[in-house]
């Protein structure tokens, strides 16, 4: 049984950790010192197999290293770069085959473990919302939404589902890539949040990025059936470009205050590198997406003690800028 | 020669006909935007109807107030679209304002009557309303847009020729301050 040598105590330190003591001295301090237990288990075994994974990548290198002296010297198969190709291959598959079984396979166990266990207890400080670290907005929303162009792969991380203020409310990490082979290409990497709204409107609306002159925008959207939507704020104006199936339908969803509360939600969630905040009014509910690089919700390494505050202080400021998104729209309103 | 005149005659009739078909599409698209007020301001007044019947048998105090409405709700019959006078169709938001005013004042008084103030039918007309009122405000400003539209075409060059030759005119934007003080004395 694991017995910690400090007894972990969460200071509320911001605004959103408020209340969130006692649900960590409840719910959270036991399943981490559980982790930790069974972290310092994880190493134990890793350090045993340590030696034995070296000892195997030396074999493996000397083997493939004979081979390829000895091919390149054997007047039938010398210079022969496909067979080349094959025999790397195959030293990479089981350099990493044998890299899993000394580590990788129990980091990445660890992780999920921690993020299974840890994350559903925040979630539901903050909302009536579960999580899981597989789950997936579908495939048939982000279509629905046009918000995106075709996609071949869809990689979601980080679901979470519920309700939030009363309201439906599902967001996802999400990555999403169209081609194959050589030529796939990373259309969005960011963060996506569904919600349902108060407001009932029977078209769709879509906001998405100002391309910077008439040109680039025509080219860039006017294929599409929607109409393009004029609004009156001209800071709105010139980073987004809104096209819609009904003109006034748009207008009913994008106030001048709610104008105001994107822009505002732009500048607080994207920086001048990665992209613009995209949003599509369909089905009486918003898809918001929100370009990131980085990744949320991932807890420090496997080499590294849970018995910590830092990455539970983390994931509670992570958190609230996800529910935040909806709180700064107002959406439940 | 005359092959050139003939070829400079199509180019301008050609020419002619693109911006007069501009312009008369703007003027309609205007039209249907007024249109989309005038259905707004239907809804509204059935709402009103129905508040006024649910209220009234519980608001006996307030005997001022649904006479102000009544007589505003019928002032302000009639299709919008079919007023061609821009002082017509100020004077006209004009009395819809004030109507509004009043159902404000009226959902107001509403708060006094704890009968009232629970009433399921009640809520979910003041919702409907409210509703309503932020529709009325989006086909507005959509109106304003198109208005826009057509104005900058009737006043820039060569559109402004076009417009002058077939006699289409600027339009009025609708200006809730403008509407304001043409607000009817009740």
């Amino acid at each position: 049984m694991f017995k910690p040598q400090i007894d972990l105590v969460f200071e509320e330190r911001e605004p959103h950790e408020k209340g969130f003591s006692a649900i960590f001295e409840r719910d959270i301090k036991p399943i981490i010192y559980a982790l930790e237990e069974d972290r310092e288990r994880k190493m134990l075994t890793i350090k045993k197999r340590r030696p034995y994974a070296i000892a195997g990548v030396a074999i493996v290198v000397l083997f493939f290293g004979f081979i390829f002296w000895f091919l390149e010297n054997s007047p039938v198969v010398a210079g022969d770069d496909d067979l080349y190709t094959l025999l790397i291959s195959v030293a990479f598959i089981i350099i990493f085959l044998i890299y899993s079984w000394a580590y990788g396979f129990f980091a990445s166990k660890y992780r999920l473990d921690y993020k299974n266990k840890i994350l559903p207890a925040i979630v539901n400080f903050y909302s009536s919302c579960s999580y899981t670290e597989d789950g997936k907005i579908l495939g048939p929303v982000l279509s629905d939404s046009n918000l995106f162009e075709k996609f071949t792969d869809h990689i979601s991380e980080d679901y979470i589902s519920g309700w939030y203020k009363n309201k439906k409310f599902a967001f996802s990490e999400v990555k999403l890539i169209k081609g194959s082979g050589k030529n796939r290409t990373t259309i969005f990497k960011g963060v996506l949040i569904f919600v349902e709204m108060n407001k009932k409107f029977q078209g769709k609306t879509l906001v998405r990025a100002d391309k910077g002159s008439r040109v680039n925008n025509w080219m860039s959207y006017g294929w599409s059936k929607n109409e393009r939507v004029e609004l009156e704020d001209p800071k709105f104006e010139k980073l987004f470009e809104v096209y819609s199936t009904n003109q006034v339908e748009a207008r009913y969803l994008l106030t001048p205050a709610f104008m105001e509360r994107l822009l505002g939600l732009e500048k607080a969630y994207t920086g001048k590198k990665s992209g613009r905040v995209r949003a599509s009014f369909f089905a009486n509910s918003v898809l918001i997406a929100i370009p990131r690089s980085g990744n949320l919700f991932e807890p420090r390494s496997i080499r590294e003690s849970a018995v910590s505050t830092e990455d539970i202080r983390k994931f509670l400021g992570e958190m609230n800028e996800v529910f935040g998104v909806v709180d700064i729209l107002r959406l439940y309103e | 020669m005359s092959y050139i005149i003939f070829s400079i005659a199509f180019i301008f009739l050609v020419w002619f006909y693109v911006i007069y078909s501009s312009l008369i599409r703007k003027k309609n698209k205007a039209l249907e935007a007024l249109s989309g007020i005038d259905v707004q301001l239907k809804k509204r007044h059935d709402l009103i109807s129905n508040l006024v019947e649910v209220t009234k048998g519980f608001m006996r105090h307030e005997k001022n107030i649904f006479e102000n409405v009544t007589k505003l709700r019928t002032m302000a019959q009639g299709d919008v679209t079919k007023i061609r006078d821009a002082k017509d169709q100020a004077e006209r938001f004009g009395v819809e304002n004030a109507l509004d005013g009043q159902v404000k004042q009226l959902l107001i008084a509403v708060e006094n009557y704890p009968e009232l103030k629970s009433n399921q039918t009640v809520l979910q007309l003041q919702k409907s309303y409210s509703d309503v009122e932020e529709h009325i405000a989006a086909s507005r400003r959509f109106y304003n847009s198109t208005v826009n539209d057509i104005n900058n075409k009737v006043e820039i060059f060569p559109g402004s020729l076009v417009a002058s030759l077939v006699g289409i005119r600027k339009k009025a934007f609708f200006k809730a301050e403008d509407a304001d003080k043409d607000l009817v004395n009740v």
